[in-house]
């Protein structure tokens, strides 16, 4: 199925990992050896799927930057023969520090990769280890230096909060070095414990009320650098603000390739499968779902809660066939006098303490 | 006369668990009554909830053939309720019999329940067989077992048969103490009819079905019948006896037990206890003993997803065309919507009608902390009963308030006197007397308001004792009372579902326990939810629940957005299963949580 939609996003799945995270429950794989036929089956479904212009590109996984050898630049160049890219396309990939090689680099910034986002979760040696990374803070650092090196400016990180061991004085002071570094973009994940990942099998419990406070206190911190939070997650210099993982929030189309990764038209959401070897063997969609009405009304009223811009009336009651401030006007008044909501121009966004308990407040709206 | 003399009518005493029904299976057995293919565990339990806990609530009652001497015996076997709540029930269906087995376990000896029954069976002139049982057990004491019955009952038991109704061990010895022991009935086959119903059940074809021990005269169909004291009349479709299938019978004559239809609607018409006769000629004098069934416990039930109010209503109509002792009429609560107020005989009873409400017609409820039925004496000199604290009047209308109170039988081993006699101090009883029954076993009298009984005192005197302690009641009398409505706010709104009527001393324990208890299980919100006990406005208890901190879901890995959803879906579904009371969510567990307060 070709997608014709104009200026869509693209997701690239690398299920691959050289060790599994303490806290991962992500469909990737340790083993190595099968890269090669892995883009290989990427390749075929690039030429199957996409076409039309793209304004982002995003590797994520797993590991991308396991990606070396010409392999990067293979899935890239299938994407460039079957699609146009526009002038201002965002090309991101997310790098562990420990495999953002000089071979990488390189090989990334012949491919037109112009952003690195790199998944440090903490600048402090006991947490990285305890959460079974690979690096070091050390490493971390000068894979940042490296990115510069080699002419990429546009960089993020990913921290999380409430990893084992870790207090509000690590995360503030992680914090403080990258923004020192002069990233453009800080992810601020809370960890969530879920089944089948070695955390939960070890019985280890996120101290939630632990995890807000040093959020709010990395909020402030992130304003005093110059941040604004654009959403719940994620904090950027002014402009820099990642293009691809906006669309997601907005409803906008985008095509996920690989193993596993998700696709949304417009309309329909399908889901590839998550079996390595059927996709490799060319094993595809496992499921479609249909987005009813009522789904995109409630996908948008979701998504669109987690954005600083916060959802608009009109476009909230198009999607509902109804004035929908009048359908949520018992809810929408009880969360503005419980202080959780504020009226925007056009509409509602959350207001600064209703951001880590918006699932209760998303609940109430759809 | 000469057949009534080839009759004997009889049943079984028994503590739960002592093995009344496993004796009455090989009873069924040996007589050939059922052939062995058919013999499932313990017949005459014929609910699921019976099998499940081993006891039995619904009586059945079977005819055998025995021979003895060369003669054919008929026996009829009534099984009785072994439970404090059904103590009229039994009490009737001893009136249908000239006999009864006692069953004592050779491991346990006497109990407080079967004393109880034994008395009821004493009263009604009954010729008591004792019979030792579990003798195949190692700890089996037989000995002491006899001895007990003699220095306890007062009863000779030198002759009583040593059984193991388990292994089947001896068991025509008790049908051969039957036959020589229990008279036959004596009535006047030709005198007008008068016939005892000692139960009924609804049957969907025939109607509500009358189980009845004939006293005097005939019935058969086409009689035309009359319930002594509801005054109403009948035609009679069918008679009957069980066999221990009902099994259609050309006529019941004096001394039998069977069954009569008569296309009756109502099993409220067929009240154990009432007599019937024939219309067109009449019996002079009804049996003795009849008792209008009150409810003693009530509580407020509902169904968890309000809208299922209507199938509630069908549901609690049903039971009730089985079960004429149960009551209902509907009740409005601002927590939790529309629902009815319930009355039981007793705790077990409504545990049952709760669990077959849940069981059989698949509802989810919330009930209200259980309680009794107050006297509120007005100063105007009006005098209303209250069910539902929510009812109670203003405390400035108030002139008194009377509630009732048990005479308490608590049997227990010595050890246990001290601990037994704090309990009861506890729950404000008053002591009455104290007897040694033998050198293991002592007998407790204690006067205790049944709103202590119905709050956790049976679940106090099992743990405080192992379990070794046995516990009978019955309702003597109202008392007036220091009682106060104890009530509980949520974020400074009253719950009404939560209050309580209670002692004005255990007004501050208790308040405070629900308040810990609610802050246990009432989940963090987007604010702080105050929860408050008081007693009119003032506070008593305090206890807080913290606001939400963290409830956001993690990344979006890759645009997995119907993850997310389901996560929230999730979250919805929970939120359904909660109650709004006023700006706070309550899940459906908080008002059940109250009710089983630890024993501190």
């Amino acid at each position: 199925m070709k997608t014709d939609t104009a200026q869509q996003g693209i997701y690239v799945h690398i299920p691959f990992c050289r060790s599994r995270c303490a806290y991962c429950g992500f469909v990737s794989s340790v083993c190595e050896h099968s890269d090669k036929d892995y883009v290989e089956a990427l390749v075929h479904e690039i030429r199957e799927r996409v076409s039309g212009t793209v304004d982002s590109v995003y590797f994520g996984g797993g590991t991308p930057s396991v990606l070396t050898g010409g392999l990067l630049k293979k899935i890239v160049k299938a994407l460039r023969e079957c699609a146009e890219f526009s002038a201002d396309c965002e090309i991101t990939t997310e790098a562990n520090p420990d495999s953002f090689t000089d071979g990488f680099a390189a090989e990334a910034g012949e491919c037109g990769v112009n952003r690195i986002s790199f998944g440090m979760q903490s600048l402090n040696n006991d947490i990285l280890a305890a959460a079974g990374r690979r690096h070091t803070a050390e490493q971390a650092l000068a894979a940042v230096e490296r990115a510069k090196l080699f002419g990429f400016e546009n960089l993020s990180c990913d921290l999380m909060l409430g990893l084992p061991c870790s207090s509000e004085k690590d995360v503030i002071a992680s914090v403080k070095t990258l923004c020192e570094q002069d990233i453009k973009h800080l992810s601020v994940y809370a960890l969530s414990v879920e089944k089948g990942t070695p955390l939960y099998e070890r019985g280890y419990k996120v101290d939630d009320d632990a995890a807000a406070d040093v959020y709010e206190k990395v909020c402030l911190q992130l304003k005093g650098y110059g941040f604004e939070r654009y959403e719940v997650s994620n904090f950027s210099k002014r402009g820099y603000e990642c293009k691809h993982n906006k669309k997601y929030w907005t409803l906008a189309p985008y095509v996920g390739l690989g193993v596993a990764a998700h696709s949304y038209d417009g309309t329909r959401r399908s889901f590839n499968t998550s079996d390595i070897a059927g996709y490799i063997a060319g094993l595809r969609d496992e499921r479609r779902e249909t987005v009813t009405a009522s789904d995109a009304l409630e996908e948008y009223v979701m998504l669109g809660l987690r954005t600083a811009e916060g959802i608009d009336s009109n476009r909230a009651s198009e999607l509902c066939g109804c004035e929908w401030e009048q359908l949520k006007s018992r809810e929408l008044n009880e969360l503005i006098k419980l202080g959780m909501l504020e009226r925007t121009l056009k509409g509602f966004k959350l207001s600064e303490k209703a951001y880590y308990v918006m699932n209760d407040i998303i609940v109430r709206l759809v | 006369m000469e057949r009534q003399k080839h009759i004997r009518n009889f049943c079984i005493i028994a503590h739960i668990d002592h093995g009344k029904s496993t004796l009455a299976d090989r009873l069924i057995e040996r007589t050939g009554t059922v052939s062995s293919r058919e013999l499932t565990e313990q017949i005459l339990d014929s609910m699921d909830i019976e099998r499940e806990r081993g006891i039995t609530i619904k009586l059945t009652p079977v005819r055998m053939k025995y021979s003895y001497g060369g003669e054919e015996y008929e026996l009829n076997l009534i099984d009785t309720p072994g439970h404090v709540d059904f103590t009229y029930e039994v009490s009737r269906s001893l009136a249908a019999c000239e006999g009864a087995v006692l069953i004592v376990d050779a491991t346990q000896g006497v109990e407080a329940q079967t004393l109880a029954n034994v008395y009821l069976a004493v009263d009604n002139n009954l010729e008591i067989i004792p019979v030792i049982n579990k003798i195949d057990l190692p700890s089996a004491r037989p000995e002491e077992a006899k001895k007990e019955i003699e220095d306890v009952i007062g009863l000779p038991a030198d002759e009583a048969p040593l059984v193991s109704a388990k292994e089947g061990l001896n068991i025509e010895a008790v049908l051969d103490k039957i036959i020589t022991d229990v008279p036959p009935p004596s009535g006047n086959e030709s005198a007008p009819l008068k016939a005892l119903i000692f139960d009924s059940y609804y049957d969907n074809y025939k109607g509500a079905v009358c189980l009845v021990r004939v006293i005097d005269g005939q019935v058969k169909s086409g009689t035309k019948i009359r319930m002594m004291h509801s005054g109403k009349e009948f035609d009679v479709t069918e008679v009957g006896i069980f066999n221990p299938k009902p099994l259609e019978w050309e006529a019941l004559s004096a001394g039998d037990v069977g069954y009569v239809c008569a296309s009756i609607k109502n099993v409220a018409d067929t009240a154990p206890g009432d007599t019937i006769t024939d219309a067109n000629n009449p019996t002079a004098e009804p049996c003795p003993g009849y008792k209008k069934v009150q409810p003693v416990v009530y509580c407020g039930i509902y169904s968890s997803d309000g809208s299922k109010y209507n199938d509630l209503k069908d549901a609690l109509e049903k039971l009730k065309l089985n079960d004429a002792a149960l009551f209902f009429e509907p009740e409005v609560s601002v927590a939790l919507g529309f629902g009815f107020r319930c009355g039981f005989l007793g705790l077990l009873h409504m545990e049952i009608i709760q669990e077959r409400l849940e069981r059989e017609f698949n509802l989810d409820l919330i009930t209200t902390a259980p309680g009794v039925n107050y006297r509120v004496y007005k100063t105007d000199g009006e005098m209303v009963t209250v069910t539902n604290p929510g009812n109670l009047p203003n405390p400035s209308e108030i002139d008194r308030i009377e509630e009732p109170y048990v005479k308490a039988l608590v049997f227990t081993p010595p050890e246990y006197i001290g601990s037994i006699m704090e309990l009861c101090q506890d729950k404000r009883g008053t002591y009455i007397n104290m007897v040694y029954l033998d050198k293991s076993r002592v007998q407790l009298e204690y006067e205790i308001p049944l709103n202590e009984i119905v709050y956790d005192f049976f679940d106090s005197l099992k743990s405080r004792t192992r379990g070794y302690a046995s516990l009978d009641y019955e309702v003597k009398g109202y008392k007036p009372e220091e009682l106060v409505k104890l009530d509980v706010l949520l974020n400074n709104e009253i719950c009404d579902a939560l209050s309580i009527i209670v002692h004005r001393d255990k007004a501050y324990a208790r308040g405070r326990s629900i308040a810990e208890k609610l802050k246990e299980v009432i989940p963090r919100q987007l604010f702080e939810i105050p929860i408050q006990a008081s007693i009119g406005n003032k506070v008593i208890a305090r206890e807080t629940v913290k606001a939400m901190r963290k409830d956001v879901l993690a990344k979006c890995y890759g645009g997995d957005i119907s993850r997310k959803k389901k996560l929230l879906e999730k979250q919805k579904e929970g939120k359904k299963r909660m109650r709004q009371v006023g700006s706070v969510e309550v899940p459906s567990e908080a008002f059940m949580s109250v009710l089983k307060l630890d024993d501190k």
